[in-house]
């Protein structure tokens, strides 16, 4: 056993008007985990100490929270993972942060009122709707299996930059229910549900890749945003984000590069009018590429390394 | 409870038990409660529970040394055979003077005992 310093979050909201870091010295072993500790803490040093546990086992999302930083769930997490050299570390030295999740509202120390994440997933209206009858292949399981292990701990939508800063993003971890029934062919509301993403500013997802970091189930939610992309395209839908998408691929065929003097044209059409005042301080600054780009050299090959990467991706399909 | 009171007992492991949660519900009464808080108080909520069970564990042994059988997930060693004459349910009371045990008729259609 080894004394380890652990940094709490405190806040009760009933007798602070900010909240405070508290430091607390725990016996621990490398296969403690965290919420072994919070109970520790709980029962022997600070009853007031408060946070969510369920199942203890990795299964129903309740304990997630953020260690030095990081969302992960406290009941899976073992200090041998955060400390793997647990024998040299000093009462002095090492120290594991434990925080609420972000993007959140606290209600009391690790407690986050969850509301804002619950609302977007049911925005996604996650249940069968006018049902088809179809019999399911194992390509069908296997498209929504990842979808489907959401545990909705909320890792993924409160570690999200686009979440915290867009209103209108739904976030990651509703963005993945809507896969897991757009995905599934007994559903048969397609169509709207994409509908739903796209003015759900799901082009506004920035491919951070905090989601996929974060998530204890490694469902890659970015991934599934991407899918979400390519779907609604493939279902006609069309705005500014897919043109952009689109004419990244023109300017590849016929310049074997990104066209960035055509894109902005392209995707904005008149609205590029409004980029003008920009443009002109960033030409001052030498900062545009050539009005008319050159072609790159063997420009045709890229363009044939895009067909094979199409080609295996309709086989995959 | 999962010493004493498991799917296998006996008297002495029962009666042993009963002792100690009485014990456990007296030094229940003096448990103080740190966090005075009104919101999301799981001190208070922890303390609620933990009467909560051991009131529930108190009427598990109390029927267990009743049913002096075996039968399904009661294996008492002292008792290891299935008995007719306790083809009944248990049923348990709060009384003035503490639990009061009484006996129900099982009603037998499909399933055979």
């Amino acid at each position: 056993m080894t004394a380890i310093i652990f940094e709490i979050y405190r806040y009760d909201p009933e007798k602070d008007t900010e909240s405070y870091y508290k430091k607390y010295a725990v016996e621990v072993e490398g296969k403690t985990t965290v919420i072994q500790v919070l109970r520790k803490i709980k029962d022997k040093a600070d009853a007031s100490l408060t946070f969510r546990k369920g199942c203890g086992c990795a299964i129903c999302g309740t304990c997630a929270m953020r260690v030095n930083g990081k969302p992960l769930l406290a009941c899976r997490t073992k200090i041998s993972d955060l400390l793997p050299d647990l024998e040299g570390a000093s009462l002095e030295r090492e120290e594991i942060r434990i925080e609420p999740l972000s993007n959140s509202k606290i209600i009391k120390d690790l407690v986050i009122d969850e509301k804002h994440f619950w609302d977007n997933v049911n925005k996604t209206m996650p249940w069968l709707k006018n049902e088809q009858k179809v019999e399911l292949t194992q390509k069908d399981v296997d498209n929504i299996k990842e979808s489907q292990d959401c545990i909705n701990c909320h890792s993924c939508s409160s570690s999200c930059d686009s979440f915290e800063f867009d209103e209108n993003f739904l976030g990651p971890e509703a963005f993945v229910k809507l896969h897991r029934y757009v995905k599934d062919p007994r559903d048969g509301a397609t169509l709207e549900r994409l509908q739903l993403a796209n003015d759900s500013s799901l082009w506004n997802c920035v491919r951070a890749f905090t989601c996929i970091d974060s998530c204890p189930k490694d469902i890659k939610p970015a991934d599934k945003i991407s899918e979400l992309h390519e779907l609604g395209i493939d279902y006609g839908l069309s705005g500014k984000a897919q043109r952009h998408a689109k004419h990244f691929v023109t300017g590849l065929k016929s310049k074997g590069k990104l066209d960035e003097m055509m894109m902005p044209i392209k995707t904005l059409g008149l609205g590029v009018v409004g980029f003008v005042p920009d443009t002109i301080k960033m030409v001052a600054k030498g900062k545009i590429p050539p009005l008319f780009g050159k072609k790159i050299v063997n420009h045709k090959e890229v363009w044939n390394l895009i067909q094979l990467a199409n080609d295996k991706k309709e086989d995959k399909k | 409870m999962d010493k004493k009171v498991g799917v296998e007992r006996d008297q002495r492991g029962l009666s042993d038990a009963k002792v100690k949660l009485k014990e456990l519900k007296e030094r229940w009464k003096n448990i103080e409660l740190t966090d005075q808080g009104k919101i999301f108080n799981t001190n208070l909520l922890e303390i609620i529970e933990l009467k909560n069970s051991l009131d529930v564990a108190e009427t598990i042994v109390a029927c267990a040394l009743d049913r002096k059988e075996s039968r399904g997930a009661q294996q008492r060693s002292d008792y290891p055979t299935k008995k007719k004459d306790y083809l009944h349910h248990t049923l348990v009371y709060k009384a003035p003077g503490g639990l009061e045990i009484a006996h129900k008729n099982v009603v037998i259609k499909n399933i055979r005992p």
